[in-house]
């Protein structure tokens, strides 16, 4: 069977999948399957993985920091009251 | 603009190049920087790309002139210019992928989904997959790689100020646990405690040896949020009296706070998202809404009418006014280079947010323009 025809062939079960299923069914049929799919579409589906974890990661560094700030802020208030006490 | 074509060409071009501009302007070269014949051919396929996305087409007249050994003045100052962008962006690909081998290790421990990716490829082999993929990315898709350098700085910016022993937000938090002898292992297994009930009961219990602290401590809080200062110190008191007989409430809010405070310890963050699972953090900044599962849904089949109607005009544009007078070759060449344009063009529609299932969408979509039905039309 050449490449080609074994794209076609993955790629008409993934549409039944995407078509008829959920996101996780078709997620699961992709990751069970993915050593089928072409290379430049494996390498594509990589980066788009990996750019999500990082922009997840950065919104949740920024969220740490903002709480740290507002903890300390919270903390130096509290301080100033129990001078004020 | 054929990288192919390009490395076919580029010996003979920068002969003739030389020899029809030795009484013009020949191309600059140094000790240390590439020519642009030389660029040509060692980096063709990633230069190529590099001028393709620019979408300019006047690139490719400059291209052609250059090849022919026909280049003007101005042609030479511009791809003198590309060469030097290319040569910056390699610097910036190599920068980039420093970064990436000390990060991903860190992003596997953070992203369940990376992970589960990274075993598909091996440790190693995902690091060459990214390696490879950012680089092509940087020459075809240079905004894309702006964006995942500036989500870098950010990280790295982002880690400088957690990990700033003198920085007076990191001093506050060290102080205050220092203070109220805040035990770090304590704080730690009731973060890491995944049972709900369990864990309520665990930091109730932390707090009543804390009380009096934590009190004045939300209270306060309370106060800056729905009152003004001096009526909330004034009723302080009832409020502490009231939150003595409610430890659910308590171990609620305490919750929160508890929060705010966690350090820079790793498995306190992991275990910061893990237990607000039922309030997932509001993530103010930092992720682009990608094209999502439902949208794909919608625009999967390729529109035979549009095809139909689409193909003359494309051979019209292309200068092709006798296609079934072409050889095959060049008939197979012009449809697959039609498949290609006609499938981007309708990207921007189907999937223009990227991600993930845009690129699910794409090879779904490519596939389907590979059938029979679709060559049947393009005759």
């Amino acid at each position: 069977m050449s490449d080609q025809t074994a794209y076609t062939e993955i790629a008409n079960e993934l549409s039944k999948v995407v078509e008829n299923g959920t996101e996780a069914e078709a997620r699961q049929f992709i990751m069970n399957h993915f050593k089928e799919l072409p290379d430049e579409i494996q390498r594509s589906l990589a980066l788009d993985v990996f750019q999500e974890a990082l922009e997840e990661e950065v919104a949740k560094q920024d969220m740490l920091v903002e709480l740290r700030k507002e903890a300390a802020d919270v903390i130096n208030g509290l301080a100033d009251n129990e001078v004020s006490e | 603009m054929e990288s192919s074509f390009l490395r076919k060409h580029a010996n003979r071009v920068e002969d003739a190049a030389k020899a029809k501009n030795a009484g013009t302007t020949p191309e600059k070269e140094t000790d240390d920087q590439p020519t642009i014949g030389q660029i040509i051919r060692s980096d063709s396929k990633a230069f190529g790309q590099m001028l393709e996305s620019q979408g300019n087409p006047e690139l490719i007249a400059t291209m052609t002139r250059y090849q022919k050994g026909e280049p003007t003045e101005a042609d030479i100052k511009n791809l003198t210019a590309n060469v030097n962008l290319f040569l910056e962006t390699k610097e910036r690909i190599e920068k980039l992928d420093s970064f990436l081998s000390n990060s991903t290790d860190h992003l596997r421990e953070r992203s369940e989904k990376f992970k589960e990716f990274s075993k598909i490829f091996g440790v190693e082999g995902i690091d060459g997959v990214l390696k490879q993929g950012l680089a092509e990315m940087a020459y075809a898709d240079p905004a894309r790689f702006k964006k995942i350098e500036t989500y870098f700085s950010k990280l790295e910016k982002s880690e400088k100020t957690l990990d700033d022993p003198e920085s007076p937000v990191n001093k506050t938090l060290t102080d205050f646990c220092k203070k109220h002898n805040l035990n770090e292992d304590t704080l730690l297994a009731i973060m890491d405690e995944q049972n709900d009930a369990l864990r309520d009961s665990k930091i109730a219990s932390l707090l009543h040896g804390q009380l009096t602290t934590f009190q004045k401590f939300f209270s306060w809080k309370r106060s800056r949020e729905n009152a003004s200062e001096a009526a909330a110190i004034s009723g302080l008191k009832t409020q502490m009296d009231q939150m003595l007989g409610q430890d659910e409430l308590l171990a609620k809010q305490s919750g929160d706070y508890l929060v705010a405070l966690i350090s820079k310890n790793d498995t306190w963050r992991s275990a910061l998202v893990r237990t607000q699972s039922d309030k997932q953090p509001t993530f103010k900044q930092g992720i682009d809404t990608k094209t999502g599962f439902d949208e794909i849904r919608d625009d999967m089949n390729p529109d035979l009418k549009k095809i139909g109607k689409w193909w003359p005009q494309y051979l019209h544009n292309q200068g092709i006014n006798n296609f079934a007078g072409a050889s095959p070759v060049a008939q197979s060449a012009l449809r697959d280079r039609f498949k290609r344009d006609y499938t981007n063009n309708m990207m921007k529609e189907a999937a223009k947010k990227g991600g993930f299932w845009a690129t699910v969408w794409k090879f779904l979509f490519a596939q389907k323009m590979n059938s029979s039905e679709i060559d049947a039309l393009l005759k």
